[in-house]
């Protein structure tokens, strides 16, 4: 049996406090993925997705955002910080550039997801992952927030309630609703293609 | 199972989580009845497997290595900009409840020093340095030891005996004289005013008497003799005084307290 001595969160922002580049280092990296693909399912964009990454782990570093232990697990926190970012920059660029228009009861329809030089159009292969991810952009904020962090982050209710600072039950409430929101998309953007993924035949997705 | 109760089950069933074995037996029985269920819960399945598979096309995701690169290089400048850095993200949220706590033991400790202070000398009248008449000091010699002396004499005599070095101004009392005053003691460095104090009833060599500058025989020299010791506010010996042995300070106490 052998022991790992892969040192703590809480003893890596120690060794931060006393100025360890080093520890620093590894708590970027071992966060930054999850932090990365969250802002990315969130904003569709790629540079978006490395703006906020930069932009939690800097607030990290300044202590802008003060993390309380007692709170929830550090990564939660992250999760937090990168959500007021993507939500700020969104705000931001329906000011200047609106690419969504929100229906009445909140749904949002996505005229132009990807940006010319998007470099995930190289790494998603297929139409039915791209699908998805539509999809996924499609839903407003606070159903998508807790699809990412539970479907495709698969954070525990409590862990993503921790993240989204609401209930449980309300992460639980949302998710369903936003399942049942995505599948409708799914059905409209990409038809009978989504069944692929399963083995199960569907008819209700054709 | 109705299809309103299915409502609570088909999350669990399409994501595969834990699911009561009763509730799942009876959900896999409701969609055996209900076809409009059974599509429901087969399209959130189909729906799962999608998000994974998409999850699973984006789990070598990341973000940019120059990411990393300007956080780190913003790591170095901060570290340069402030040597002293030891900024804490926890602290930063920490400090204040430490403060608090070290500010609230801080009044505890100031709030039970004072209710000792009032429950100690509570019952004792305020004893100023203007004392009643003192004995002539070659009567205060003491023929018997003070009952109930709570001061330490060697402390006290230690004291008496360091500041009589610098004694300043002191109204002497003479072996001849009716009336002893407290004595100053001069403190050197003493910069702190006396505002308040108490009085302790102290046992001390009659020999300490000649290092006070007072007069007293021989036979005498062997005996202890009480003292009226005057101590600030700062714990520091302020004046001191002979007396008789019958005189007490306040009701028999060897204490008493003054304050401005």
């Amino acid at each position: 049996m052998s022991k790992t001595n892969t040192p703590s969160d809480d003893d890596l922002l120690r060794r931060l406090t006393a100025g360890d580049e080093d520890a620093f280092t590894a708590l970027y990296r071992r966060h930054q993925g999850n932090i990365y693909r969250f802002a990315l399912l969130m904003s569709g964009s790629p540079a978006t997705a490395d703006d906020v990454t930069q932009e939690v782990f800097m607030a990290l570093m300044n202590g802008k955002h003060a993390y309380d232990p007692s709170r929830g697990s550090l990564a939660m926190f992250l999760y937090g910080v990168a959500r007021n970012q993507v939500l700020r920059r969104r705000r931001w660029e329906r000011v200047f550039d609106p690419l969504e228009e929100e229906t009445e009861d909140g749904e949002v329809v996505v005229h132009n997801l990807a940006a010319p030089d998007d470099p995930l159009a190289e790494i998603i292969r297929g139409e039915r992952i791209d699908a998805v991810r539509q999809a996924v952009l499609a839903l407003p904020a606070r159903y998508r927030e807790v699809v990412v962090l539970c479907d495709f982050q698969e954070l525990s209710y409590a862990e993503a309630a921790q993240a989204l600072d609401c209930a449980v039950g309300t992460v639980s409430s949302r998710l369903n609703r936003a399942r049942t929101m995505l599948a409708e998309r799914l059905r409209a953007l990409a038809g009978a293609e989504v069944n692929e993924f399963s083995a199960v035949p569907l008819k209700c997705l054709v | 199972m109705n299809c309103r109760d299915f409502e609570t089950t088909i999350l669990s069933m399409a994501r595969a989580q834990l699911l009561e074995a009763s509730a799942r037996r009876q959900t896999l029985a409701h969609i055996a009845e209900c076809p409009a269920c059974a599509d429901r819960l087969a399209e959130q399945q189909a729906l799962t497997a999608a998000v994974r598979a998409t999850a699973k096309s984006l789990r070598e995701e990341g973000a940019s290595a120059h990411v990393e690169q300007s956080l780190r290089a913003a790591f170095r400048k901060r570290m340069s900009d402030a040597p002293g850095f030891n900024h804490s993200p926890i602290r930063a949220r920490q400090w204040p409840k430490r403060a608090l706590l070290a500010a609230a033991a801080i009044l505890l400790l100031f709030l039970l020093a004072g209710a000792i202070r009032q429950w100690s000398f509570a019952d004792q009248n305020q004893k100023t340095a203007t004392a009643p008449p003192a004995p002539k000091v070659n009567e205060i010699v003491p023929e018997r030891p003070s009952p109930n002396p709570r001061s330490e004499p060697e402390t006290v005599q230690q004291a008496v005996i360091e500041q009589r070095r610098t004694r300043p101004t002191v109204r002497r009392a003479t072996a001849g004289s009716e009336d002893t005053e407290f004595i100053a003691l001069a403190i050197e460095n003493q910069i702190i005013p006396l505002e308040s104090g108490q009085v302790l009833r102290v046992e001390l060599p009659a020999s300490t008497l000649i290092s006070m500058g007072l007069r007293i025989t021989a036979e005498d020299v062997s005996k202890p003799v009480l003292a009226d010791l005057l101590v600030g506010q700062d714990g520091l010996p302020r004046a001191i005084r002979f007396v008789r042995p019958g005189e007490t300070v306040n009701s028999g106490s060897p204490e008493a307290s003054i304050n401005k």
